[in-house]
C-alpha cells in the first residue's frame, strides 16, 4: 500500500496541554481517509502539523515518502473547519489571489475556473464581493478554493457543516469525483453518516492518542457484538443454546428476540434455533460508525472520570 | 517564495486603493491642505478688493501723500467740512472709507477720523496703512519746523534686520528658526500621522484575516512571516501612493487657484510683515516691503531641502515599518478590534509623546530631551523630522538613523513571532506575559 501522507510518533505540546501524543497514521494514496473524534482530540493539531501550519515538537511527516517540506503545501488543498474569506473582496478575484498562492498562473486559474462556474452556476457571482453571498454560497466558493490548484491531497475539515442537503450532495459527488481522479483525501468529521458513505479509512483520535486505525470494514469486524435479532414464532428460550436472550418483545405476527451468541458461528446457531423455532429472519447487528465512535470515546471518558 | 511576497503585496495594494475611502481620502486631503492654505490668503485679499478711500483733509497738510495702488483708490472728497462729507460718504455707495482729517496741529495732531459703513467695517491693514502715512507726513513736518532737511532724515534712518546665524564646525549659516519649525512640524506631523493611520490600517487586515479565518489558507500557502510582511509593505505602498496623490492634487489645486482666483502667494509674507514695514521712512518704504519676503525666501533657501527630504523618506518609511510591524502583532494577539485597547496604549504613547513635546524640541532642539528622544526608535520618527531642519546632518542623525533601523528589525523579528503564534489563537484574551511566551516559542 502507497501512502500519501505518513505520521510517524508525533508530539505537540502547546504550553501545558499536550495536544498530539505520540501519534503515527498511515494515508493510503486514492483513499478517503476518515479522521474522527470528538472536540479537542487533536485533530485540528494534527491537520495543521500536515498542512505546515504548525510545526511538531517530535516525530516525522512524510508526503509522498519524502519528508515534509515547504512545496509540498502547494500540492495540498485544505479547506478549514471555520470558513472565512475576505469579505471585501469579489469572488473572482478571492478565487484568482488564492489559487495563485498556491502556484498557479493566471491563465490556468481561468482555464480551471470554466469548470466550476458551470458546475456550481457561479458565473452571476464572480463579480459579487464576498459578503454579498449567503453562507452556502459562500462555502462553495471556498470548496472551489480548495480544489482549483488539483491538489493531490485534500484535507477537508467538516466538509458539509453549513450546506443544505442538495448542496451537501453537490459537495459529496464532487469529493467522489476528485478521489477517482487519484486525488487521497483527509476527511475530519464527527458526522458518522458521510463517514459511512464516503470513507475507506478511519482512525479515530481521542484525548491526543490515536485510538483505533483501519479499513472500515476492519474496524467494524472488530466491533462486531455477535448480536443478531432474529424474528421467530415464539419467545427463544436460551436452554442449551450457547445463548444469551437480551430481550424478546411481540412485533405483529412474530417475536423479535435479541440474542447474543457466545461463539460467532452462525450457521451453529441457525441450526441450533431450527429445531424447535419457525425462523423468519435473522439478522446480525453490525455496529454503526456512530456506535463505534460512542463507545471509544464513551468509555475513554468514563475512564478519565474513573481516575 | 518571493513570487507570493508580491502577490500579497498586490492584493493588499489594489484591495485598498480600490476602495472608496481612499478615492475619498484622496481628494479631500488636498482640498483640505489647499483650502487651509487658500482661504486666510484669499480672504486678506478680498478684503484688499479696490476701494475707494475719501478723503476730506481740512488741514491741506496731505494734499498728495495718499497713493494709489492697485487695490486702494483715494479721492479727495469736494465738500465743505468733515460733517457734509459724512453725508455724501453715506450717500455714495462706492465710497469704502471716508478719512477725515481736521485741522490739526502738529505738535498735538487730535481728531483724525476714518469712517467706515456700519457692517462693512476696514481692515486693520488700511488702518494701520494710513495710520502710518499721517504719522510720516507729521513726523517729516516736525522734522522741518526744527530745521532738519530730508536729506539728513535719510542718512540717519537706519534700516536694521538682524540675520540668523547658525555656528558649526563647517562654519556659519543663516537659517531661520519660523521657516525651521513650520518646516521641522510639517515634517513630523506627517510622520506621525501615516504612521499613525498605516500602522493602524495593518493592524485591522490582521484582524480581518484572523476573524474571518483566511488566514489558515493562507499561511498552508506561505508562512505567516510572508503574510505579515506582505500586508506590511503593501499598506506602506498605499500610503505613498496616497502622499504622492496629496502632493501632486496639492499643486494642481495651488496653481489652478492662483490662477482662478488670482492670488498671488508671494504676498503672504509680504502682507503679514506690512506692520514692519510702515515703521520705515516713506522714500525706503518700496525698498522695504521687498525686505522680509526676501528674508523669507532666503531663510527658505538656507534649509537643506535635499536633506529633510531625503531624511523625510526615511524616516516616514522605517517610522512607518516599525509601528506597522508592532500594530501587526497587536492584531494577531486579538480576536477583535474592540480588545485592542491594552496593546495599543503603550504603542501609542511614544509617538503621542513625540507630538506633546514638540514645542520644547522646537524651543531646544540641541537640549537633552530632543537628543534622547531622536535616538529611541518608537520617537525618532517624529522627533527627528521636527529637529532635523535646526541640526542639520550631524553625527545625531545618523545614530537615530541606526538605532531606528535596528529597532525595526528587531520589532519585526517580535512582531513576527508574536505574529505567527497569534494568528491561530482564537477566544482567548492574550496577556502581556502570554505575548512574551509566544515570542520564544520553539
Amino acid at each position: 500500500m502507497e501512502e500519501i501522507v505518513k505520521v510517524e510518533n508525533v508530539v505537540k505540546k502547546y504550553d501545558k496541554h499536550l495536544a498530539l501524543n505520540d501519534v503515527s497514521l498511515s494515508i493510503p494514496k486514492g483513499s478517503i481517509y476518515g479522521l474522527l473524534g470528538p472536540n479537542g482530540a487533536g485533530k485540528t493539531s494534527l491537520i495543521r502539523i500536515i498542512t505546515r501550519i504548525t510545526v511538531a515538537d517530535q516525530g516525522k511527516v512524510y508526503f509522498n515518502n519524502e519528508l515534509l517540506a515547504p512545496q509540498h503545501t502547494s500540492r495540498m488543498g485544505y479547506l478549514p473547519e471555520e470558513r472565512g474569506l475576505y469579505r471585501k473582496m469579489k469572488v473572482g478575484e478571492q478565487l484568482m489571489y488564492l489559487s495563485r498562492l498556491k502556484g498557479l498562473s493566471k491563465h490556468e486559474v481561468n482555464r480551471r475556473l470554466k469548470y466550476w462556474v458551470e458546475k456550481f452556476e457561479i458565473k452571476t457571482w464572480m463579480h459579487k464581493q464576498v459578503e454579498e453571498l449567503s453562507k452556502g454560497m459562500q462555502q462553495k466558493i471556498q470548496f472551489i478554493a480548495t480544489v482549483l490548484h488539483e491538489p493531490e491531497l485534500l484535507i477537508l475539515d467538516e466538509p458539509f457543516s453549513g450546506f443544505d442537503p442538495v448542496n451537501a450532495n453537490v459537495i459529496k459527488k464532487e469529493i467522489l469525483r476528485l478521489k477517482n481522479k487519484g486525488c487521497s483525501v483527509i476527511f475530519s468529521t464527527h458526522r458518522m453518516e458521510s463517514v459511512e458513505e464516503l470513507c475507506d479509512n478511519i482512525a479515530l483520535i481521542n484525548n491526543s492518542k490515536k485510538v483505533i486505525e483501519g479499513t472500515k470494514e476492519e474496524i467494524k469486524a472488530s466491533f462486531s457484538t455477535n448480536t443478531f435479532t432474529v424474528l421467530t414464532n415464539k419467545a427463544i428460550e436460551p436452554n442449551g443454546l450457547g445463548i444469551e436472550v437480551i430481550e424478546s418483545a411481540q412485533a405483529g405476527n412474530y417475536v423479535k428476540n435479541w440474542i447474543k451468541s457466545t461463539d460467532k458461528n452462525l450457521n451453529a446457531l441457525i441450526a441450533g434455533l431450527v429445531q424447535d423455532y419457525e425462523i423468519h429472519e435473522v439478522k446480525e447487528h453490525i455496529p454503526s460508525m456512530d456506535e463505534i465512535f460512542i463507545k471509544m470515546v464513551g468509555t475513554k471518558e468514563e475512564e478519565k472520570i474513573n481516575e | 517564495m518571493s513570487n507570493k511576497i508580491s502577490l500579497i503585496i498586490s492584493r493588499e495594494y489594489f484591495t485598498r486603493v480600490r476602495k472608496k475611502s481612499f478615492i475619498i481620502m484622496s481628494i479631500l486631503g488636498p482640498l483640505l491642505i489647499a483650502t487651509i492654505y487658500i482661504v486666510p490668503i484669499w480672504l486678506t485679499q478680498t478684503g484688499t478688493e479696490d476701494k475707494i478711500i475719501a478723503i476730506k483733509d481740512e488741514s491741506g497738510l496731505f494734499a498728495g501723500k495718499f497713493k494709489d495702488d492697485d487695490k486702494t483708490f483715494f479721492i479727495d472728497i469736494d465738500e465743505k467740512n468733515c460733517d457734509d462729507a459724512k453725508i455724501s460718504f453715506l450717500m455714495n455707495d462706492s465710497l469704502s472709507a471716508l478719512l477725515c482729517i481736521p485741522a490739526i496741529n502738529i505738535d498735538n495732531p487730535q481728531g483724525i477720523r476714518l469712517y467706515s459703513r456700519q457692517g462693512e467695517g476696514v481692515s486693520a491693514m488700511l488702518k494701520s496703512m494710513l495710520t502710518s502715512i499721517i504719522q510720516q507726513e507729521i513726523e517729516k513736518l516736525r522734522w522741518q519746523k526744527i530745521g532738519v532737511n530730508q536729506k539728513v532724515i535719510n542718512r540717519v534712518n537706519a534700516n536694521v534686520s538682524v540675520d540668523l546665524l547658525n555656528i558649526s564646525d563647517d562654519g556659519e549659516q543663516d537659517m531661520s528658526v519660523v521657516a525651521s519649525t513650520i518646516i521641522g512640524m510639517l515634517g513630523g506631523l506627517l510622520v506621525y500621522f501615516f504612521t499613525f493611520l498605516y500602522g493602524a490600517q495593518v493592524m485591522r487586515g490582521v484582524i480581518e484575516e484572523k476573524t474571518t479565518r483566511i488566514v489558515e489558507v493562507i499561511i498552508s500557502s506561505v508562512k505567516p512571516f510572508q503574510l505579515m510582511m506582505g500586508k506590511i509593505i503593501g499598506i506602506a505602498a498605499v500610503g505613498f501612493t496616497q502622499l504622492m496623490i496629496w502632493v501632486l492634487l496639492g499643486l494642481i489645486v495651488i496653481s489652478v487657484s492662483s490662477l482662478v482666483l488670482g492670488i498671488d502667494y508671494s504676498e503672504i509674507n509680504g502682507t503679514a510683515n506690512s506692520g514692519m514695514v510702515q515703521q520705515a521712512g516713506s522714500e525706503v518704504v518700496d525698498q522695504a516691503k521687498e525686505m522680509p519676503q526676501n528674508e523669507m525666501i532666503k531663510a527658505i533657501s538656507t534649509i537643506n531641502f535635499p536633506l529633510i527630504l531625503g531624511a523625510f523618506i526615511f524616516y516616514f518609511l522605517f517610522g512607518y515599518l516599525l509601528y506597522a510591524a508592532l500594530f501587526g502583532a497587536i492584531g494577531a494577539a486579538v480576536d477583535s478590534e474592540t480588545d485592542t485597547q491594552q496593546f495599543m496604549l503603550p504603542v501609542t504613547v511614544p509617538l503621542i509623546i513625540s507630538i506633546a513635546v514638540s514645542g520644547i524640541i522646537v524651543s531646544e532642539p540641541n537640549g537633552a530631551i530632543a537628543m534622547w528622544l531622536s535616538f529611541i526608535p518608537l520617537t525618532s520618527p517624529v522627533i527627528m523630522m521636527i529637529r532635523l531642519p535646526f541640526i542639520g546632518a550631524n553625527w545625531q542623525l545618523f545614530v537615530s538613523m541606526a538605532f531606528l533601523v535596528l529597532g525595526f528589525i528587531i520589532a519585526t523579528w517580535l512582531a513576527g513571532r508574536i505574529y505567527r503564534v497569534g494568528i491561530l489563537m482564537y477566544g482567548k484574551k492574550a496577556s502581556f506575559k502570554e505575548l512574551i511566551r509566544w515570542m520564544f516559542y520553539q
